[in-house]
């Protein structure tokens, strides 16, 4: 009588209790819970300062549209930073224009900022009609995924403002 | 290598009214002071350059403030327009008010 088990009645038990044992021990759902705590934690990382440099020592800062006109007859600095970096703590950093380099009408400074690092401002850099060209290279740290902007001053005391998006991987600051 | 020495490359020989480019590595922890040592998990106070100054034959002709994030050996590379055969000297200031020079003759034909 025991054994007078019928088809379907089978079917049902052992379906039951295949889905009990994936389901149960549980294992799954925990490392379902790690993602989550994984997500969360990425999503912790400060939102990208999306605003500009305003003034400099009282002085305004205009910016361009980078597709105008008038951006590409200022001559303003191309900037090149890599499109991801690797490593934050060593950042290769190159701003280099065509501006020419004559007294009464040459580029005197590059202010850099960011505004995700602890301190936003990164350097300046000074130059002269000495130079006789304006570019800079050198390696910045930066923190989180951000935007660099480079503030490009001229000798008559106009400043002129440029920005470059940058991911990280691992930040250095 | 000690801290704070500088290395400058030049070219070997450059023509009058040309314009050559300047490269200079230093040796400097350049450290921003919100690290923690992970040994001890005490902070390591804040070492750095805060500015160069290079002259060419005297003159000042290019400058750079350095705030904290400026990396590690802070590199730097700019032009420069040969005038006559001068020292191209850098110097630079840390806030330890420790002071590192170098000098480089620049050889003009």
């Amino acid at each position: 009588m025991g054994n007078n088990v019928s088809r379907r009645d089978f079917m049902k038990k052992t379906a039951a209790a295949a889905a009990l044992i994936l389901a149960g021990p549980a294992a799954g759902v925990l490392d379902a819970q790690n993602v989550f705590a994984a997500a969360k934690k990425k999503a912790s990382v400060a939102p990208i300062v999306k605003s500009d440099v305003k003034e400099i020592e009282g002085k305004k800062v205009i910016w361009l549209a980078e597709n105008s006109p008038e951006y590409k007859k200022m001559m303003l600095p191309k900037i090149n930073l890599p499109l991801i970096a690797q490593n934050g703590g060593l950042v290769p950093l190159t701003i280099d224009s065509k501006h020419p380099m004559k007294k009464g009408n040459y580029i005197k400074a590059f202010h850099v900022y960011d505004f995700n690092n602890p301190v936003s401002k990164v350097a300046t850099f000074n130059l002269t009609p000495e130079n006789g060209k304006a570019y800079i290279s050198s390696r910045i740290k930066i923190q989180q995924d951000s935007y660099v902007q480079v503030v490009t001053e001229f000798s008559d005391g106009k400043m002129f403002g440029g920005k470059k998006y940058i991911k990280v991987t691992v930040g250095g600051c | 290598m000690k801290i704070g020495s500088i290395m400058v490359r030049v070219p070997r020989k450059v023509k009058k009214g040309e314009i050559f480019k300047v490269m200079s590595i230093t040796k400097h922890p350049m450290d921003t002071g919100l690290v923690k040592n992970p040994k001890t998990g005490k902070i390591i106070p804040m070492w750095i350059i805060n500015k160069v100054d290079i002259y060419y034959d005297k003159k000042l002709v290019t400058s750079c403030d350095y705030g904290i994030a400026v990396s590690a050996n802070p590199f730097l590379a700019f032009y420069l327009k040969a005038d006559k055969k001068a020292p191209l000297e850098f110097v630079m200031y840390d806030t330890r008010h420790n002071i590192y020079k170098k000098k480089v003759m620049i050889n003009v034909e």
